[in-house]
């Protein structure tokens, strides 16, 4: 299973497991409008097991960003490895996201 | 199930006004179950691989596979496990998702080449084409907050070079690799 949900109080964690890619974006997509439709507010998207996001992940998450804010949640985004911090580094998202070390910060800054 | 086949010699254009003449001597490795067709030489410098895909699922595997085609010319480098895989990740994922239009009649088509300085790759789809100077710059302040515009701003940034055919459905990436290790080592 590419994600895994769970809550930790009032947050909602999604784990994303090995890639977030064009083939599973919109699943991801799903889940959280799900839970938000569901009256969830506070979200971590946590990458401590994932090795790889394309565009099409990244676009996602900034499609997800704004429905949360829409929604006057909060969104962090924890435990991104070198590669992925490179990533949102050269384009420009580490301005866009709340950026964690790990998921106990995140969870600790909503 | 596997099968070989015999070589054959092919001219290919790369990107701009540079004609590249490559020999192909492969051997094509049927896939079980028809996902896709990959035809791996032995790995070494001169060598050429070759990948056609059809999906967007057969993406990582495919990259995978041509990431193993080079390491054992290249090394395990940074280069080659992150530039490299986002760069030609990038390349087919545009290249089935916009040029081909997710049509699974269509190929693309995937060639590496294998230099002394790095790694050449072409990636051909069977689109219209389209043209990449119109492609909005992602990381301004106005289109950051945008879901789309980051594949080719990826492949530019990550790759030493990045030329687009005439028409726009081919687009050929160089990546410069240094390190070389034992040119004869065979891929998998």
């Amino acid at each position: 299973m590419p994600f895994s949900v769970r809550r930790a109080g009032e947050a909602t964690v999604v784990e994303v497991n090995g890639q977030l890619t064009v083939g599973n974006r919109q699943e991801l997509k799903d889940i959280v409008l799900e839970c938000l439709e569901e009256g969830a507010r506070s979200f971590v998207v946590d990458f401590a097991r994932t090795d790889y996001v394309d565009s099409s992940g990244l676009g996602v998450l900034v499609s997800l960003s704004k429905k949360i804010r829409e929604a006057e949640g909060e969104l962090r985004l924890s435990s991104l490895n070198m590669d992925l911090q490179t990533l949102f580094e050269l384009t420009k998202l580490d301005t866009l996201f709340q950026i964690c070390g790990n998921l106990e910060e995140a969870l600790a800054s909503l | 199930m596997d099968s070989a086949e015999l070589s054959q010699s092919a001219e290919h254009r790369v990107a701009g006004n540079r004609e590249q003449h490559l020999r192909e001597e492969a051997v094509v490795i049927g896939r079980p179950v028809g996902a896709h067709y990959s035809v791996y030489p032995a790995a070494q410098r001169g060598g050429t691989a070759l990948a056609l895909i059809r999906s967007i699922c057969e993406i990582e595997e495919a990259v995978e596979d041509l990431i193993h085609c080079c390491a054992p010319v290249y090394g395990d480098s940074r280069r080659l496990r992150f530039n490299f895989r986002v760069g030609v990740t990038e390349a087919i994922a545009n290249a089935i998702l916009y040029g081909n239009e997710e049509d699974p009649t269509k190929e693309v088509r995937v060639e590496l080449l294998l230099e002394d300085e790095g790694i050449l790759v072409q990636v051909t789809d069977e689109g219209r084409g389209f043209d990449p100077a119109k492609v909005p710059d992602p990381t301004l302040p106005e289109n950051v907050g945008k879901s789309a515009y980051r594949g080719i701003f990826l492949m530019r940034e990550l790759m030493d070079d990045v030329r687009f055919s005439e028409e726009g459905n081919s687009v050929t990436l160089a990546l410069r690799l240094a390190e070389k290790r034992d040119p004869s080592a065979q891929c998998r």
